[in-house]
């Protein structure tokens, strides 16, 4: 049995006060886990993800890290902060806000730095990941002289660069293209099976199962509606129209009949039919 | 699709004006695109850091630290010609950097009007610095005076402060020069780095740089806005319309960035950031920047010589 890293009782958080995120809402989460968080727009994913990082804090109910309570005044204590900082990481969805050194080079060797790490071996880190990520040739570029796909590999290997145990994604996925996509996912799963937790917020139904073994499904009304393996949940249409992960699409084939399936948001509007074998 | 309004039926319907160019972007738009491409395109482009000269490739510690023991020599400078001497050595050492001298020059010498015309033109004059008239321009019946000063009977240019006036003005423009020489040859975020490594504060040079980067996501927020505009407008606003867009979008544009500015603290704590900060030393000192060093202290040595020889 794998020990818990996270425990959420009875979660409630609102932005400013006033625009709810999450209700109720009640996760567990053991080491070595990989988890797909997956949700509409606006369902409180990345509230969710906010949360786990120790960023943002529940106004009801408690959040626990290692059996520890995680808020405010825990993460003031200098050793705790550290050894949470050490372990846990997170990559932003917005890869604009994540990136505030001045070259490529020192924002990856920003996290380690701040943790003490010494500098032979920083600099080894990120000479590592700049060639995993082959961005050798941008190192000296100011991360706002990039891509967004260039911004986002910079963004993960920033993070990457303090080798967290648990890893959080907020839609690492988004703006990418299909190589580096194909490259990420791979690279999720190398990091899994050395031994890292991953946590991915997405609304990204082809690519969860390749991303996680456990899913959880949160609603528009802001609570977990349902968790389970990925195949399980992924097989519950019904669910996935109802939380508008999915949505019912007609369409009109060649020999005139008519046909209705669900699908996805995004890969899976590129589909083919055999077109005698409608529904 | 359902609505009414939402289709094109037989096909995109011809342009009535069809008159490129015929609409323009307000004064007040186009300043502010303006502005802010200037300052994406031209202060941050490093397009002469980026070059392979000389200076280029001096460690930038060295490099502040030679050219800051050259710019306390300017000043203890008395004589026109040694002065002279250094400034040409600057344009020799801009050359050796493969800058531009019709970009260096007109830069340099639109700012030493600022720094300098207010001390340097009354100088020129007798009523300041008395000596030998030069040429005379006007003639009062007698001298008077005005506060502390006496106006004398004659206001002239004078010889002695001709020669004060233009020790003046090429002090400033030697030093100017040293300084933009440095700026435009190190890629700034080395140089802040530099400084920081020198003596400066970290926590200054860190804001610095934090403050050049909010300024880039603010220009960038600024042109997106203008673009997003851009692709919707239909119809020409009226020029009060438009200000008052403007307007609004500043006050939207300061919120974001409030929020901004927030959201990036938080992924600053995110990777261990905890108020004090720390910096990696990465810079390494090269031969050539030892050959540099020595040959700078040398050069300086002997100009400074020269001088108290001179007197
Ligand atoms: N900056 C904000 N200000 C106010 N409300 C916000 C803000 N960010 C998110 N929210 C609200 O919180 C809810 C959850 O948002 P979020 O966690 O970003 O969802 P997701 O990541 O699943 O798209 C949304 O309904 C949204 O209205
Ligand atoms: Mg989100």
């Amino acid at each position: 049995m794998e020990k818990k890293v996270f425990e959420i009782k009875d979660v409630s958080y609102s932005c400013l006060g006033k625009f709810p995120a999450l209700c109720g809402v009640n996760l567990e989460i053991k080491e070595k886990e990989k988890i797909a968080l997956l949700g509409a727009n606006g369902s409180g994913k990345s509230s969710l993800i906010l949360i786990l990082n120790g960023l943002a804090f529940p106004q009801k109910g408690e959040i626990r890290f290692m059996g520890e309570r995680l808020t405010e005044e825990s993460l003031e204590d200098e050793e705790f902060n550290s050894f949470f900082r050490k372990t846990v990481g997170l990559v932003f969805q917005n890869s604009d806000i994540q990136l505030f050194s001045s070259t490529v080079w020192d924002e990856i060797a920003f996290g380690p730095t701040q943790l003490g790490i010494s500098k032979a071996e920083v600099e080894e880190r990120v000479n590592d990941l700049l060639e995993m990520l082959d961005m050798h040739s941008l190192k000296d570029r100011s991360p706002y002289q990039l891509s967004g796909g260039e911004k986002k590999k910079v963004a993960i290997a920033s993070t990457l660069a303090v080798n967290p145990d648990i890893l959080l994604l907020d839609e690492p996925t988004n703006g990418l293209d299909p190589r580096t996509q194909a490259f990420l996912m791979e690279l999720l799963e190398e990091l899994h099976r050395s031994g890292k937790t991953i946590i991915t917020a997405t609304h990204d139904l082809g690519k969860v199962e390749k991303m996680a073994d456990r899913v959880i499904i949160l609603g528009e009304d802001h609570t977990i509606v349902t968790e389970g393996c990925a195949s399980e949940v992924l097989g519950n249409k019904s669910l996935l129209l109802e939380v508008n992960l999915i949505h019912e699409h007609l369409h009109r084939h060649d020999d005139g009949t008519l046909h209705s399936h669900e699908h996805g948001h995004f890969s899976e509007h590129e589909h083919n039919h055999n077109k005698y074998k409608t529904v | 699709m359902s609505y009414r309004w939402l289709k094109t039926e037989g096909g995109i319907a011809p342009c009535p004006c069809c008159k490129i160019g015929g609409r323009k972007i307000g004064f007040l738009e186009r300043t502010l695109v303006e502005v802010t491409s200037f300052f994406r395109n031209g202060l941050f482009s490093e397009e002469y850091a980026k070059k392979n000269g000389i200076l280029q490739r001096i460690d930038p510690r060295v490099k502040i630290l030679t050219l800051g023991i050259l710019l306390v020599a300017v000043s203890l400078m008395r004589h026109l010609t040694l002065i002279g001497g250094l400034y040409l050595t600057v344009l020799f050492l801009a050359i050796l950097s493969k800058i531009d001298l019709k970009f260096f020059l007109p830069r340099v010498w639109l700012f030493i009007p600022l720094f300098s015309g207010i001390i340097a033109i009354p100088a020129l004059f007798n009523v300041f610095v008395p000596g030998e008239p030069l040429l005379t321009l006007i003639t009062f019946k007698s001298k008077w005076s005005v506060g502390l000063f006496e106006i004398p009977k004659t206001i002239s240019i004078t010889k002695q402060g001709l020669f004060v006036a233009t020790m003046f003005v090429m002090r400033v423009a030697t030093s100017v020069s040293l300084v933009v020489l440095i700026v435009l040859t190190t890629r700034w975020q080395y140089l802040l780095k530099a400084l920081r490594v020198l003596w400066v504060p970290q926590m200054f040079t860190f804001i610095i740089g934090m403050t050049c980067r909010y300024i880039h996501l603010l220009l960038k927020l600024i042109e997106d806005i203008h673009l997003a505009k851009k692709s919707r407008v239909i119809k020409k606003t009226s020029v009060v319309a438009g200000q008052r867009w403007v307007t609004s979008q500043i006050g939207n544009i300061l919120k974001r960035s409030l929020q901004m500015s927030e959201e990036v603290h938080s992924a600053m704590l995110s990777r261990g950031f905890t108020n004090d900060v720390r910096i990696l030393d990465t810079f390494r000192i090269k031969r050539v920047d030892y050959v540099w060093a020595a040959f700078f202290i040398l050069f300086t040595s002997v100009i400074l010589g020269f001088n108290s020889i001179l007197g």
